[in-house]
């Protein structure tokens, strides 16, 4: 773990330590946007959705917020090395946390395209948004305590959601076929599915931004 | 116009009495680039520069060891010209310092003295040196006025106007921009980037975010050692070295 010393200026610290702050806090915000997503949709609670599509609101202030913060910063203190990764990657990890934002919006709104009869294969959305959520909150604990170890470990799983999505689209398909009265539901979980994907996809982007902040080394479309 | 040289010292050593201000630096300066040499005040970034134009040899108490080379040239070594290392080897101060003389003849001044051009060549040597510090335009119908009534920005121009009136190869710059405001600041800036392009030019500066902004590589000197040196943007972005990401990102102290 990367451990820096103090600025000089104790003031510069304060500041990124509130934008570290304000991370944490959206970060903890969007996990539950996500849960209570994936529930407006298994449970098929439309007030819960509505809730979600209302919460939005906030992650998107909290977006502007950190946003506007990193643009001071950059013009007030021109940071450098390591400081100026950090505000370049923090740029770019709140728009993965807001696009995971809008992610459970539709996933909430998913919950308005089925009906009460459920699927077998619901149960694993639930435990794909749980590993999508876990990755998440790893991600940003790693950004947010400069950890580039363990965020190497979140990018090396990379490859396992995509092969879940796959089984679960393939048993969706399958169910599907057997009873096409459910192809409502199943093309409703195939969508939150495909969001659930794209949150991990997300997540690992944070933890893509760790190494790239603690190592200066640029890992993105590597594999 | 003068040709470009490149710089490169080899385990120099520079002592002021029993203070080690330079510590067996090695260091190659390209030719036709801006350098820029950051650090704290004290670090032997001054020293460095002034080495290669031998101009520590005017400070009481000064030894130098180790190589170094001005196009290719050992400029340390027995049978060196220091008038013409100097005039291959310009420098401007931190502070303007024209002589107190017309505009024209502070630039006339070092091809009179060095017997490189008179009459009419002379008069193109100073009008191509202003027109190169993009002085001319507004000086030309003035070249008599005393240098010392031009502004801070106008006498440090006219300073490298001066510098260059002896086809120089390398150009030394010890925080030239340090009494000029932002606007000035900027415009010399812009042309030591225009002179890079034929000068081998080599800057000492306290302002990070100037050394930023107009070099192509930059050296991090720390207590006479040369820390760092390399590409402008990755010293800046990417530091190899712990102590220069601390003094770079604000943590030296």
């Amino acid at each position: 773990m990367t451990t820096l010393r103090k600025h000089i200026d104790a003031h510069f610290d304060e500041e990124l330590f509130r934008v570290k702050e304000r991370l944490a806090i959206m970060g903890r915000l969007v996990e539950l946007q996500v849960r209570a997503a994936i529930a407006a949709f298994l449970q098929r609670d439309a007030k819960r959705a509505a809730a979600v599509v209302e919460g939005d609101r906030e992650v998107n202030q909290l977006e502007r917020d950190i946003d506007e913060h990193c643009v001071r910063t950059l013009a007030l203190r021109q940071p450098a090395g390591s400081d100026l990764r950090f505000v370049a990657a923090t740029l770019k990890i709140v728009t993965d946390l807001e696009r995971i934002g809008d992610l459970a919006v539709s996933t909430a709104r998913q919950s308005r395209s089925r009906d009460d009869v459920s699927l077998q294969t619901f149960h694993r959305l639930s435990e794909l948004a749980e590993t999508a959520l876990t990755t998440l909150r790893t991600s940003l604990d790693c950004f947010l305590q400069g950890d580039a170890a363990r965020a190497r470990t979140v990018i090396a799983a990379d490859g396992q959601m995509a092969k879940e999505v796959a089984y679960l689209t393939a048993d969706l398909g399958a169910e599907m076929t057997r009873e096409p009265a459910l192809v409502a539901n199943g093309l409703a979980a195939l969508m939150v599915a495909k969001h659930i994907e794209r949150m991990f996809a997300h997540a690992t982007n944070i933890a893509e931004m760790t190494i790239y902040t603690t190592s200066a080394q640029d890992v993105r479309h590597i594999t | 116009m003068a040709t470009a040289a490149g710089l490169r010292t080899q385990g120099l050593d520079v002592h002021y009495g029993t203070f080690h201000a330079v510590k067996n630096v090695s260091v190659t300066i390209r030719e036709r680039c801006l350098t820029s040499l950051i650090g704290p005040s004290g670090c032997g970034k001054s020293s460095l520069l002034r080495a290669f134009n031998r101009m520590n040899d005017l400070i009481p108490g000064c030894r130098t060891s180790g190589v170094v080379e001005v196009n290719g040239a050992r400029i340390y070594e027995g049978g060196t010209d220091i008038q013409a290392l100097r005039r291959r080897v310009g420098m401007v101060f931190q502070r303007p310092n024209p002589f107190p003389l017309s505009v024209y003849e502070n630039v006339a001044y070092g091809p009179r003295i060095h017997s490189t051009a008179k009459g009419l060549a002379l008069d193109e040597v100073v009008k191509r040196c202003l027109i190169a510090v993009s002085l001319w335009d507004e000086l030309a119908n003035d070249l008599e006025q005393s240098a010392l009534l031009l502004s801070a920005e106008k006498m440090q121009r006219l300073c490298i106007a001066r510098a260059l009136a002896v086809e120089p190869s390398v150009l030394l710059m010890d925080e030239p921009c340090s009494s000029l405001d932002p606007g000035a600041t900027m415009r010399i800036e812009q042309l030591m980037r225009d002179l890079s392009s034929r000068y081998t030019i080599l800057v000492v500066t306290h302002n990070m975010q100037q050394a930023a902004r107009i070099s192509d590589e930059t050296g991090f000197m720390l207590l006479g050692e040369l820390v760092e040196m390399g590409p402008t943007a990755d010293l800046f972005t990417q530091p190899r070295d712990k102590r220069t990401e601390d003094y770079v990102t604000g943590r030296y102290g």
